[in-house]
């Protein structure tokens, strides 16, 4: 007999609900075939006529086109991430094909399933049209009335500049996300200019400050990325699945670069789409990514993996660190939004001699058997490797000044210290991986100095230990020789050779001493410094009026949802006086705007763009099609609103003082030596721009990494820091990475297990989805209708949960719904949540937000204690089957009407 | 697969045709039943042409319809050459008894008509033998459709028997020829059944259990066993027994129709949902 | 003999469904209707030994279609190339090609009255391009060329995978579509 697709092994995926589709389009549908049935024989006259048998051939479903046809080459933007190039056939003015663009260096041809979706959103009958007032209150269906542009931004001027007359500037905040990045900095302008330093930001729980900030501490900030493109020997794929997120990377280059290198390591809690094929898959238990990449790094030198040249040169390994003194210091202003104090217990010429320099750290030569520096002021060393050998291992005595004798430890030892603590067969113990399986995947990876960097992502920035996460990451991509090397770690691709399109140089940015006021300022010293306020500190100010009073927002791009405790957010909403939002849709949060005005699809915009990861790669939008309805270039609606509020923008002579979008353009890309024109002209002619020739590797030994054009890092020691003296002066203990429990897991918090005995991760990426995006796009959520809830079929068995069925998933905070999908490929104790849904087809305001959205029911407080990024993967839950079933009146399958009515809205005129 | 409603009634009305019109052939063999095979005929071209029209809801394009000759080999073409020859021939028929033809030429006409209407019976259910559908593929299936047509057709000719007030004979025999084909029809089902039990590609969609007893159980045991076999058989076995002491006769058939034209639904719409196939990739 | 086919290393697919998207912008392909769908297949196994493949599913093309024997009008018909089309001014829109295919993947479409599938982009095979498929997979998966020619792609990677080369069930209709899967089990036939 032979096999076939059994009913439990086999089912669409995702387990959407159509039935076959072969036979379920009927002619007409069963209630009029049995008003048929009673009239047999009869006219057909009881049935509409698109349903009659009777009735020819219907109309083309395509409109006829013909006459001018375009091919237009563009950067797309169906997702935020990589910047992949594409090809836009116009028919006549109207967008009806995408392709990948093959010559594009940043993605090869990739493009994903959301791009192809792009038409249904450029022409969705549901786009925002017009600027809109609201007229009911908040909490109901909003009334939207259609107002005009200069009304609209007059209300906005007037109401921002009253607020912040009456409460200043920092009472008002703003909100940025990814997906639109054209949004970005025009609202940051407006936002500085007032005086304000608050804003929800994605960026806290996704790459910035959690990925950006251990970089920010340890090498550069935006060293992250890893240069795939050129290849790795080993991949390293580490809470990331570039696969389907396209984050820094497009997917063919995944995919296409995982199967020429050697190994493909996979770290993460569950079954990926690319890790089905690694060939070491460590699936750890959520939040304990530290104590894993501090047993590999355990392994790495204890079997001497680690590149003794690079530690040696660029790190402060060797540096002595001496826990008997007290921390001392200097300024520091080489990176930042103003100066820092450094006070650390690496031992300086300051220690031990009177009247000694506090920058020049003090390391132990092996080869003459006493101290030496290395100058971080200079950035020279008194005696050059190798004319000696910096230990980095062993304890020192040393003399200092006030005569005592002290022991001091190389940071390198002190790592090892660290390290030690967490032996593979310590941290089998954490992360629920055995210690062989942990000891080859280190032996794997660290085979060689330069097998390539690791790509780690959002699985552990979305933790209360983020910061040590990667920043373990870091410093164990270092160590191996993979820093800013072929294939590791290399950051975004930088500098630009043009100009934002957003450069305001004529208005006034915030005044220092408003950075005192960020919120979230005593929790997260550090957060003003390099980074911006925390989303709970300012919900917490709207709700309480603690610290001061928040009072308005402005959202340009960005959402409630993504952090935090949306449900807590979604209540603040209500409480604002003022709210302005700039979107394409009326997405939740669009529906608490006071003034909601309408932007610009991808597909309309004229921008400039740059690969984000390390592929080298500049492109443009050209704006493809012509803007529709009233929708306007969000710049010019932050300029418009600028000149209304009488804050200057550009500078004459270079920029006038309220540029047009034109001016803007042409600034942008001036310093190319070219207009606007001649650069979309030369885009669609030759392609993407190749600026290769401006990213060096190893820039930290030609000086590329500092704005003094010095070797070595933008840090307080020069160095590449595996001990962070940043991190040491303001959060004193979090100097070297250690692992901390999850603020809730079944180590830290035994007492909640009974109640909630399994571990939620949330936020794994959906092919047809970008975040919250997509959800109204039916090419996208007739394949994903509903969010999924992955759990193992026996912990599903043991509940009563079968597949299909819909589940509560709830915390203390509260619960969500979501359809369970029985998958073997998570460990029984986790189950994993989608994130960010809402239902556009659900009432406003809410969209349907409260049903499965699930960041409703986290800790707001399970913070990582640095960059203060939510605990989001990794608290516990409990799951039960939902008698109620689906949330009322949402889509669930293919086959819903409501889908059709979502279908593209052509502007009149074919244009 | 859902259930495709017009090709259940299609097969339905079809299948009672040509079964009422066989058995109306029969008895101008046997020289039998004189006055039902007038109405009998008639009312088979009615449900024949019924059944056309239901048909012709489950199409796209039916001004196309004449391309079905394109290709004689697929049953559709097969069932629209036998449906509009069986429906010729039963014109023919009542024309050639309303105009006083001799019993030999009656005959004849009858016997064309018989051999169509045996081949249409079989047809409309061989059309769904494809090897695509593990359920459907198996000479038991057009052996359903055809025996299925012939209890339809003969409680049609019975209902007529006891209209025209046939003697008593006759509507015995009649009776008695349901009878035994309503027990042929329960041996069938029980081999379906165990055909469904070892039929290759295996499926729990498709499987015996499932009819017996998961989710299609009660449209199984109460629509075509209880309603479609075993109250049809009571009543007949009942009046073969009893004679009409006990039951008319007209209550016997009309009854007897209801209950095989709700086991016949019943048992069409059951193979629909158990036509998944091969591979089920939804 | 000619016929052109797919071939998918289901390796290298990742489940990212951008085929399932491309092919409707290409054809235009109705929302709940298909050409081109995407399965995932497991994962099975015990955690954490799990083994999982994504099995993308469009019109096999077969080398002897079960549909092209029953349409009673001719309009499915299987080209000199080896694609099998629908001709949308013959089909009369009776679904018996639907109820013959084994493996689901054909359509019907109400406001036209006739039933779709996929047609291996024969209007861009016929200008020399590769089906949209084909040419968008961001896992670069699919092989596509004549299988009856030893030397092109398609026949040199099927070459290449030996014993890993699996179809779906045959039922004597012989599917033209081939899956390359090496390590996990094929569960298809």
């Amino acid at each position: 007999m032979s096999k076939t697709l059994r009913e439990d092994v086999g089912r669409t995926f995702p387990p959407i609900t159509t039935k076959e589709g072969n036979m379920e389009k009927l002619t007409i549908t069963r209630r009029t075939f049995l008003k048929a049935a009673a009239v047999t024989g009869a006219a057909a006259a009881v049935f509409s006529p698109a349903k009659s048998p009777l009735k020819g051939l219907t109309e083309a479903r395509t409109p006829a086109v013909q006459g001018q046809v375009e091919r237009i080459r563009s950067a797309c933007r169906a997702c935020g991430k990589t910047e992949c190039g594409v090809w836009v056939t116009v028919k006549d003015g109207r967008a009806v094909k995408i392709e990948g663009d093959d010559d594009c260096l940043t993605s090869e041809g990739s493009i994903c399933s959301k791009a192809f979706a792009s038409f249904q959103a450029l022409y969705h009958p549901d786009r925002l049209k017009y600027p809109l007032k609201r007229t009911r209150p908040k909490g109901e269906d909003p009334g939207w009335v259609r107002i005009s542009w200069d009304e609209a931004l007059d209300m906005v001027a007037k109401k921002l500049l009253e607020i912040k007359e009456k409460y200043g500037g920092e009472s008002i905040f703003g909100f940025a996300g990814t997906g639109r990045q054209y949004g970005g900095a025009g609202r940051a302008t407006i936002l500085g200019a007032l005086g304000s330093p608050n804003s929800h930001f994605a960026g806290q729980v996704c790459r910035i400050w959690p990925r950006g900030g251990a970089a920010r501490f340890t090498n550069w900030r935006t060293s992250d990325n890893i240069g795939l493109v050129e290849g790795v020997k080993v991949y390293v794929q580490w809470g990331s699945a570039t696969e389907i997120s396209n984050y820094g990377e497009a997917a063919r280059v995944t995919v296409d670069r995982r199967w020429k290198a050697d190994k493909h390591i996979v770290v993460g809690p569950r079954l990926q789409n690319l890790g089905k094929e690694a060939d070491i898959w460590l699936p750890l238990r959520p939040g304990t990514d530290t104590a894993m990449a501090l047993a590999w790094i355990d392994v790495i030198i204890k079997d001497r993996l680690y590149d003794k040249d690079f530690v040696q040169k660029w790190t402060n390994g060797p540096f002595l660190y001496c826990r008997e003194i007290e921390p001392t210091g200097f300024t520091w202003g080489v990176v930042g939004n103003y100066p820092i104090d450094i006070k650390t217990r690496l031992l300086k010429e300051s220690d031990i001699i009177a009247g000694g320099s506090v920058k020049k750290f003090m390391l132990w030569d092996e080869i003459t058997k006493s101290l030496k520096y290395f100058d971080a002021d200079a950035g020279k060393w008194e005696v050059e490797p190798p004319k000696i050998e910096p230990a980095l291992f062993g304890s020192f005595a040393v003399t200092l000044k006030d005569g005592r004798k002290v022991e001091a430890k190389p940071v390198f030892q002190l790592l090892a210290d660290r390290a030690a603590e967490y032996t593979p067969e310590k941290a089998e113990k954490i992360t629920w991986v055995s210690a062989d399986k942990i000891k080859e995947a280190a032996r794997v990876y660290a085979s060689r100095p330069g097998n390539g960097g690791i790509a780690a992502m959002l699985g552990l920035e979305q933790s209360a230990n983020c910061t040590q996460n990667l920043r373990s990451i870091y410093i164990m991509g270092g160590i191996t020789g993979n820093c800013d090397t072929p294939g590791g770690f290399r950051g975004g691709t930088t500098p630009s050779p043009f100009r934002s399109p957003s450069a305001s140089p004529g208005a006034p940015t915030m005044p220092v001493a408003q950075y005192k006021k960020t919120l979230g300022v005593e929790k997260f010293p550090l957060l003003p410094w390099d980074f911006g306020s925390d989303a709970t500190a300012i919900w917490d100010a709207v709700h309480t009026g603690k610290p001061y009073p928040l009072k308005a927002g402005f959202a340009q791009t960005g959402n409630f949802m993504n952090q935090t405790n949306s449900a807590y957010a979604w209540e603040a909403l209500k409480k604002l006086d003022f709210f302005f939002m700039i979107d394409l849709w009326e997405v939740p949060m669009a529906g608490m705007a006071d003034i909601l005005v309408p932007c610009l699809h991808y597909l309309e915009q004229k921008w400039i763009r740059t690969s984000q990861g390390p592929h080298y790669g500049v492109g443009i939008h050209p704006g493809v099609v012509k803007p529709q309805w009233e929708c306007q270039n969000e710049l010019v609606t932050n300029i418009k609103l600028a000149e209304k509020m009488g804050i200057p923008w550009g500078k004459p002579p270079d920029l006038s003082v309220y540029p047009t979008e034109e001016e803007l353009l042409d600034y942008s890309v001036k310093p190319m030596g070219l207009t606007w024109k001649e650069a979309v002209a030369k885009f669609q002619k030759d392609g993407w721009w190749n600026i290769q020739y401006l990213m060096p590797y190893k820039r930290y030994e030609v000086g590329a990494l500092r704005a003094d054009k010095k070797p070595g890092f933008a840090l307080p020691t020069m160095k590449f820091e595996i001990l962070s003296t940043i991190l040491e002066s303001y959060h004193p203990g979090h100097e070297l990475p250690f692992h901390s429990e999850p603020p809730e897991s079944p180590y830290a918090r035994p007492d909640l297990v009974k109640d909630y005995p399994l571990i939620l991760i949330t936020g794994r990426r959906i092919p047809v989805y970008f975040h919250s995006e997509h959800r109204q796009l039916p090419w996208c959520r007739e394949n994903w209708p509903v969010p999924l809830l992955e759990i193992h079929p026996e912990t599903a068995a043991k509940l009563g949960i079968k597949q299909g069925d819909w589940v509560w998933i709830e915390s203390p905070r509260g619960r969500v719904r979501q359809q369970a999908d029985l998958y073997v490929g998570i460990d029984p104790r986790v189950v994993s949540a989608e994130h960010l849904w809402w239902y556009p087809e659900c009432p406003a305001p809410e969209h349907g937000v409260q049903y499965s959205d699930i960041n409703r029911i986290v800790d707001r407080y399970s913070q990582d204690p640095i960059v203060g990024a939510t605990c989001m993967r990794g608290f516990p839950v409990k799951v039960y089957k939902a008698v109620e079933g689906a949330p009322p009146g949402i889509i669930t399958s293919a086959d819903d009407p409501r889908l059709k009515a979502w279908l593209p809205q052509y502007p009149e005129g074919g244009a | 697969m859902e259930i495709q409603w017009p090709l259940v009634f299609f097969t339905l009305l079809t299948g009672l045709g040509a079964g009422a019109f066989a058995f109306v052939a029969l008895t101008e063999w046997l020289g039998k039943a004189e006055r039902t095979r007038l109405p009998g005929a008639s009312t088979a071209l009615v449900a024949m042409a019924a059944g056309g029209v239901a048909s012709v809801f489950h199409l796209g394009h039916l001004e196309r319809i004449f391309n079905v000759l394109n290709n004689l080999r697929s049953g559709i073409a097969q069932e629209m050459i036998l449906i509009g020859l069986t429906g010729l021939a039963i014109v023919v028929y009542i024309i050639v008894v309303r105009l006083g033809y001799s019993a030999q030429v009656r005959k004849i006409v009858a016997l064309v008509g018989l051999v169509l209407a045996t081949l249409l019976a079989i047809a409309i259910g061989k059309s769904y033998v494809l090897a695509a559908r593990p359920a459907w593929n198996t000479w038991l299936l057009p052996l359903l459709y055809f025996v299925s047509a012939a209890v339809l057709g003969l409680f049609t000719i019975y209902i007529w028997a006891a209209l025209r007030k046939e003697e008593e004979a006759t509507v015995l025999a009649v009776n008695r020829a349901t009878l035994i084909t309503l027990a042929v029809q329960a041996v069938v089902v029980v081999a379906y059944v165990v055909y469904l039990a070892v039929a290759p590609f295996p499926n729990p969609l498709r499987s015996a259990s499932r009819l017996l007893a998961g989710d299609l159980a009660p449209v199984f045991w109460g629509g075509l066993v209880v309603v479609g076999l075993l109250i049809p058989l009571g009543l007949t076995a009942w009046f073969f027994v009893a004679k009409k002491k006990v039951l008319p006769s007209l209550v016997v058939a009309v009854v007897g129709l209801v209950c095989v034209l709700v086991g016949g639904g019943a048992f069409r719409a059951l193979m629909y949902i158990l036509g998944s196939s091969i591979e089920k990739f939804s | 003999m000619t016929q052109i086919a797919i071939a998918l290393d289901l390796n290298r697919c990742v489940g990212c469904l951008a085929c399932v998207v491309a092919c409707k912008m290409e054809n235009n392909v109705q929302i709940g209707s298909y050409w081109n769908k995407v399965l995932r297949v497991g994962p099975n196994g015990k955690f954490p030994d799990v083994e999982m493949y994504f099995l993308p599913v469009l019109c096999q093309h077969c080398d002897s279609p079960e549909c092209t024997k029953v349409c009673p009008t001719g309009a499915s018909h299987k080209r000199a190339d080896g694609i099998v089309l629908i001709d949308k001014d013959k089909c009369i829109g009776c679904r018996y090609c639907a109820m013959a295919c084994p493996y689901g993947v054909r359509y019907f479409n109400e406001e036209a009255g006739v039933v779709e599938k996929c047609t291996l982009c024969a209007h861009l095979v016929d200008k020399g391009q590769r089906p949209t498929c084909v040419e968008e997979c961001t896992g670069n998966c699919r092989y596509f060329g004549d299988l009856d020619d030893p030397t092109s792609e398609i026949s040199r990677k099927l070459n290449e995978a030996g014993k890993n080369v699996h179809t779906v069930a045959d039922v004597g209709n012989h599917p033209s579509v081939k899956y390359i899967l090496r390590k996990a089990t094929w569960r298809s036939g």
